[in-house]
């Protein structure tokens, strides 16, 4: 039985170790990348946009609502929200996406492979917070940042693309519809850099230096996801259950669930490969809490010489 | 006999085929400064890290202020030196021991208030913003050395604490350590570098290839070659007389009123001294059994295997 002034005690300590945690990452150059790597393309859209495509969308609205009357206002609330929907491809093509898990990599590979390589771990190991309360604090301080990045950047291109609805007194009404496919988009990209995330430390746990941390997510990404991915395609025709193998990618997985979620039943059998997007989100989970678990039983069991 | 802070029985350790420890058995008492003497390899930081749970060992036991070894309520109390001690360049000195301060469980308030503290007692105050990687080597040793003191810890252990360090600062940390022990606080001072040890420690341990050879207080390790320094008005008469005794190994003449004794039977000659002097019918200014340094002592006990202790070669 946990004694409950213990408990809060242990949770006390561990909030402290998180917030410091969090303080501390603003300290490497590698969270700013991270931070322009999520914030620099709706920087990029939202300029474009307003640069080039605003006015046009603001005409084109006039001139259906002055053509067709009040009755186009309908249209025009059903053509955003696929404008919307179509934003998926930012959150899968960009946030999801290998290159994702290899910045990822970088940022974690420093949690435990770079503290054994600088010989930091025999402070930080040797103190009175556990190896994998330490590990958590980490991981949990980089997923709330990126759920923070994650929000703001789909959030923001989201309301980008509802803006010339303000003049039409549309934008409400409009963001209310989206409000759904949104969230949607923000839970399923913080799942994907979760089980990223979760990954990129178990690769952190197992090798003894950053780099290798860092080509192990590298093989991962780019070999074995595609060789299971062409075993899957090859095999997959005769022996479904080989299909499986797909959800080993998480970025696809991800980007299917999301289309999955956003588009609905139909659009998902269009995919070369049946995938399932529930048993995708399953595995999702499974890689993230999985992943996190062992690196966390390893860190408390290894030696660390 | 006071409390032991620390205490090991027989601890083994292989890693690999290679033996590293082969039953290291002592203990540390409290309050006192406890060198841990052996060359690179001897198994120093291999005892030290087990104490810390940072490895285990595959055989014996080790006690930390009466906690099992690695135990997280014993790590509270214990601060840590390592001998190559990592940090994070792009942190500031305040960061760096702020989160270490965190890693105890201390409040975040309080974790700055000690670290601000400590920082000018090492004399890193102005530092205190500043970026780790702007140190020199010298500054990130005393930087390391403070953190140990974060927790405000009754143990302290301390693997090479002055290496990179210039003189100064070198007998800067000396003192900082010898004030410890003054504190009430048991010290592990890990080093090959011997005349530093001498200077702070009180009891020693000499490991060499994992195993215990020597330990006890240092005055009593320096009477073990059974030397003798004696001074009179004629140091000939007497040398004379002594060659001729079949339990002295051998006699010098250090100046014109010293001579010194090496002999294979203590007591006998002990006993019989006063007598031999009476009949040489010289004066007896001073008599006293050499003080072997610490450094003779260790290169002796190295070369010679030593007895071990608590283990088999």
């Amino acid at each position: 039985m946990v004694d409950r002034d213990e408990l809060k005690n242990k949770i006390e300590v561990f909030g402290r170790l998180l917030l410091e945690e969090m303080r501390i990452s603003y300290r490497s150059k590698r969270f700013y990348i991270y931070l322009i790597l999520f914030l620099l393309p709706p920087l990029f859209m939202s300029l474009w946009y307003f640069i080039f495509q605003y006015h046009i969308d603001i005409q084109t609205i006039d001139l259906k609502i002055f053509m067709q009357g009040e009755g186009a206002k309908e249209d025009i609330l059903t053509e955003r929200v696929n404008i919307v929907k179509g934003m998926r491809g930012i959150s899968s093509g960009l946030y999801m996406s290998g290159l994702m898990g290899l910045l990822i990599a970088v940022i974690s590979s420093e949690w435990v492979a770079g503290e054994r390589h600088s010989g930091m771990h025999n402070i930080t190991f040797s103190k009175f917070m556990s190896r994998s309360g330490i590990l958590l604090a980490r991981y949990i301080a980089f997923l709330i940042h990126s759920a923070i990045f994650v929000t703001i950047a789909i959030l923001w291109v989201g309301v980008l693309v509802l803006t010339p609805l303000i003049n039409v007194g549309l934008f409400f009404e409009a963001f209310s519809k989206t409000a759904n496919i949104l969230l949607i988009m923000i839970g399923v990209t913080i799942l994907c850099i979760l089980a990223y995330t979760s990954l990129a430390t178990l690769f952190s746990v197992l090798s003894p230096r950053p780099m290798i941390a860092i080509i192990m997510m590298l093989i991962y990404t780019m070999v074995i996801v595609s060789i299971v991915s062409v075993i899957a395609l090859i095999f997959g025709q005769q022996n479904p259950a080989l299909y499986n193998l797909m959800y080993l990618s998480l970025s696809n997985d991800g980007s299917v669930v999301m289309e999955h979620f956003i588009l609905g039943e139909e659009f998902w059998k269009s995919y070369i490969i049946p995938q399932d997007p529930y048993v995708a989100l399953s595995v999702l989970i499974a890689v993230s809490v999985g992943g996190l678990v062992l690196a966390c039983l390893l860190l408390e069991t290894r030696e660390f010489s | 006999m006071k409390e032991a802070v620390i205490k090991v029985e027989g601890l083994v350790k292989f890693y690999g085929k290679i033996r590293a420890l082969a039953g290291v058995t002592f203990e540390v008492e409290h309050g006192t400064c406890f060198g841990y003497l052996g060359p690179n390899g001897a198994g120093k930081t291999t005892t030290i890290r087990i104490l810390l749970g940072l490895i285990k060992q595959d055989a014996g036991r080790a006690f930390i202020l009466g906690e099992k070894a690695g135990s997280r309520k014993a790590l509270r109390r214990v601060g840590y030196l390592p001998e190559r001690p990592g940090f994070y360049d792009h942190w500031t000195l305040l960061d760096y021991m702020r989160y270490i301060g965190t890693l105890y469980g201390m409040a975040l308030r309080e974790a700055k208030r000690r670290a601000e503290e400590l920082l000018e007692w090492i004399k890193l105050g102005d530092w205190a913003y500043e970026k780790i990687g702007n140190l020199s080597a010298g500054m990130r040793q005393r930087l390391a050395f403070a953190q140990a003191f974060i927790n405000d810890p009754d143990l302290l252990i301390l693997d090479e604490p002055t290496s990179n360090l210039d003189p100064m600062a070198r007998i800067e940390i000396l003192d900082k350590i010898k004030s410890a022990v003054r504190e009430g606080r048991t010290v592990l001072f890990s080093s090959h570098v011997l005349p530093e040890v001498e200077r702070v420690s009180d009891h020693i341990v000499i490991i060499h290839r994992g195993l215990i050879l020597a330990q006890g207080r240092i005055e009593d390790l320096r009477r073990l070659p059974n030397t003798y320094s004696i001074k009179t008005d004629n140091p000939q008469i007497l040398v004379n007389e002594l060659k001729n005794l079949s339990y002295v190994k051998n006699v010098s003449i250090k100046d014109r009123e010293t001579l010194f004794v090496e002999v294979e039977d203590v007591s006998r000659f002990e006993g019989e001294i006063a007598r031999i002097i009476a009949k040489c019918g010289v004066k007896l200014k001073r008599f006293e059994p050499v003080g072997e340094s610490l450094e003779n002592i260790y290169v002796r006990i190295v070369r010679e295997g030593g007895i071990p202790v608590g283990g088999q070669r």
